[in-house]
């Protein structure tokens, strides 16, 4: 498959690729007749960013996109105003494509049958997939489709399995969801990202999805929803977040005979393994004898480095272009476990906190002299922030300064982002050259 | 056990207060905890609170996890793994 929209050609017109709300199944030949049907010359060799979309808006423009425009870029939803006019300069982008969208899911409803499916000339799309970098400033990480789904299975699976992901599509792990079921050809049901859990679950359980994806944080709290006993599983995913033995354990005494699958994926190598004997972390020997083409190392500061070349590069071979991933691991019994980001930055449920946005947002306070924000362990999201906070010295870390805090975050950030907890501390760890000390999340 | 559901139920109303957000009036033994007006962050937070209430983290003691639905399941949790 060069590019995604080639493989509407190589399947049955019948064949289901989506289940959505607002389209209903979409299929393979009401999906390229739509494309046909539309004015492609517009985005020939164009640099297209996607915003917020409706799913479904979301998944028929990447088919629309990869192949004809230059460049994707896919923003990301919690960008602020200043961060995303840095990324569209970056990306030097053309068109942006949000709200309604192209709105596909009307031009679904009457498919142009008489357009010719031609295409305009190949061009090679550039994924362009943002993440907040190993220092925290927005980054974009260039992609093919290539590139992407390097590491999948291409065997056809649809006759096996419905997939879904609880997790956003523009994410990198649910890109992944929507790349491998569209390699896999196994349709998908699509979710949008900001619906009730009751709702999902119901449309999982109907359209009898037994493929799903979602992070740890997401798996305990559809176990904590009753209509999760209508979920009838035979994959089941996690990704996005380090994994624990808890969930793990839950997941496959709750569904028996499941093949239950962990993945890391590193959106700046743009590589990934899954690991599937059911244990948390990954085994020793895959730093000897790497998983799909992923070479892996660790160095003396326990930080995983991986290249992505073909297996000619050895772990042995300095030629190999190795990247830090940023992540942080320990080997124990011949086992490697993931501890946190070698940056300090707080995974909560799969959401990133970098430490010094927050630290920036209290310090404009004025009774607050220093501020650290450290994880703090939760068996629900693995992670909640806590504030440590010195206070000048005329004020005092009571109750009402310590909502004041929590307030004034509330009104700058990201709910996620606020502290949970707002602590006094009179000792603030200082590295050598004088900044915050960020030893690793453990 | 009544003691401990009042303390569960006064964290509940404190958490979502600090995050400014409403929990239905009346928390019943039935309501769902994930439609009590927390969300998933929420319930994080709750539990993390009650920890320095009460001095212990069922979550974390729980050689398997379980996972309450109910405001009568989660109370029943924490009176399952209070010190004895």
């Amino acid at each position: 498959m060069k590019f995604l929209a080639e493989k509407l050609g190589t399947g049955s017109a019948n064949d289901i690729l989506w289940l959505s709300q607002s389209a209903g199944p979409v299929s393979n030949a009401k999906l390229a007749q739509t494309l046909a049907g539309l004015p492609l010359a517009d985005w020939h060799g164009k640099r297209v960013a996607l915003g917020a979309l409706p799913v479904i808006e979301f998944t028929s423009t990447l088919v629309l996109l990869d192949g004809l425009a230059e460049a994707i870029l896919l923003l990301p939803s919690e960008d602020d105003a200043q961060t995303r006019a840095q990324r569209l300069a970056q990306a030097r982008i053309d068109i942006i494509i949000e709200n309604d969208g192209i709105g596909f899911a009307k031009r679904f409803e009457a498919p142009d049958r008489g357009a010719s499916l031609a295409r305009p000339e190949f061009v090679s799309t550039t994924w362009l997939l943002p993440t907040s970098g190993t220092t925290g400033t927005p980054k974009l990480i260039a992609h093919t489709l290539a590139s992407l789904t390097r590491s999948m299975h291409t065997r056809p699976l649809s006759e096996i399995y419905i997939w879904s992901s609880i997790y956003s599509l523009r994410r990198f792990a649910g890109l992944q969801v929507f790349l491998q079921s569209w390699v896999s050809g196994t349709p998908l049901v699509l979710n949008e990202e900001t619906e009730d859990l009751a709702v999902v679950l119901g449309r999982l359980a109907e359209t009898s999805c037994n493929a799903l994806s979602a992070t740890p944080s997401m798996w305990r709290k559809l176990a904590m929803h009753p209509l999760f006993d209508k979920l009838a599983l035979k994959q089941i995913t996690l990704g996005g977040e380090i994994v624990d033995q808890g969930i793990l354990d839950m997941l496959a005494k709750r569904f028996p005979g499941a093949r239950i699958t962990h993945i890391y994926a590193s959106t700046e190598a743009g590589v990934g393994f899954a690991v599937r004997d059911g244990k948390a972390g990954f085994p020793g020997d895959f730093l000897s004898k790497p998983p799909a083409n992923v070479n892996m190392r660790v160095d003396d500061r326990g930080h995983l480095w991986l290249s992505s070349l073909p297996k000619s590069c050895t772990a042995s071979a300095d030629q190999c272009e190795w990247i830090d991933s940023g992540d942080v691991v320990k080997i124990d019994s011949d086992r490697v476990f993931f501890l946190g980001r070698a940056n300090g930055s707080i995974n909560i449920g799969g959401n990133k906190v970098m430490p010094e946005e927050v630290e920036t947002v209290i310090k404009e306070l004025p009774e607050v002299a220093f501020v650290q924000i450290r994880a703090r362990k939760s068996a629900i999201l693995g992670n909640l922030v806590e504030a440590a906070i010195t206070t000048k010295d005329n004020a005092v870390l009571d109750a009402a300064l310590k909502k004041k805090v929590i307030e004034h975050c509330r009104a700058r950030l990201d709910a996620f982002k606020v502290p949970a907890f707002v602590v006094a501390t009179h000792h603030i760890p200082l590295t050598a050259s004088g900044k915050l000390s960020r030893t690793s999340s453990e | 056990m009544e003691n401990l559901r009042s303390t569960i139920i006064t964290a509940i109303l404190e958490t979502a207060d600090m995050r400014g957000t409403d929990i239905v009036s009346a928390l019943a033994d039935d309501t769902v905890l994930l439609e009590s007006g927390l969300d998933s962050l929420g319930f994080a937070i709750l539990v993390a609170r009650l920890e320095e209430d009460l001095g212990y983290d069922p979550f974390v003691l729980m050689d398997e996890p379980v996972y309450p639905r109910t405001l009568a399941e989660f109370v029943g949790i924490y009176q399952q793994f209070a010190p004895k």
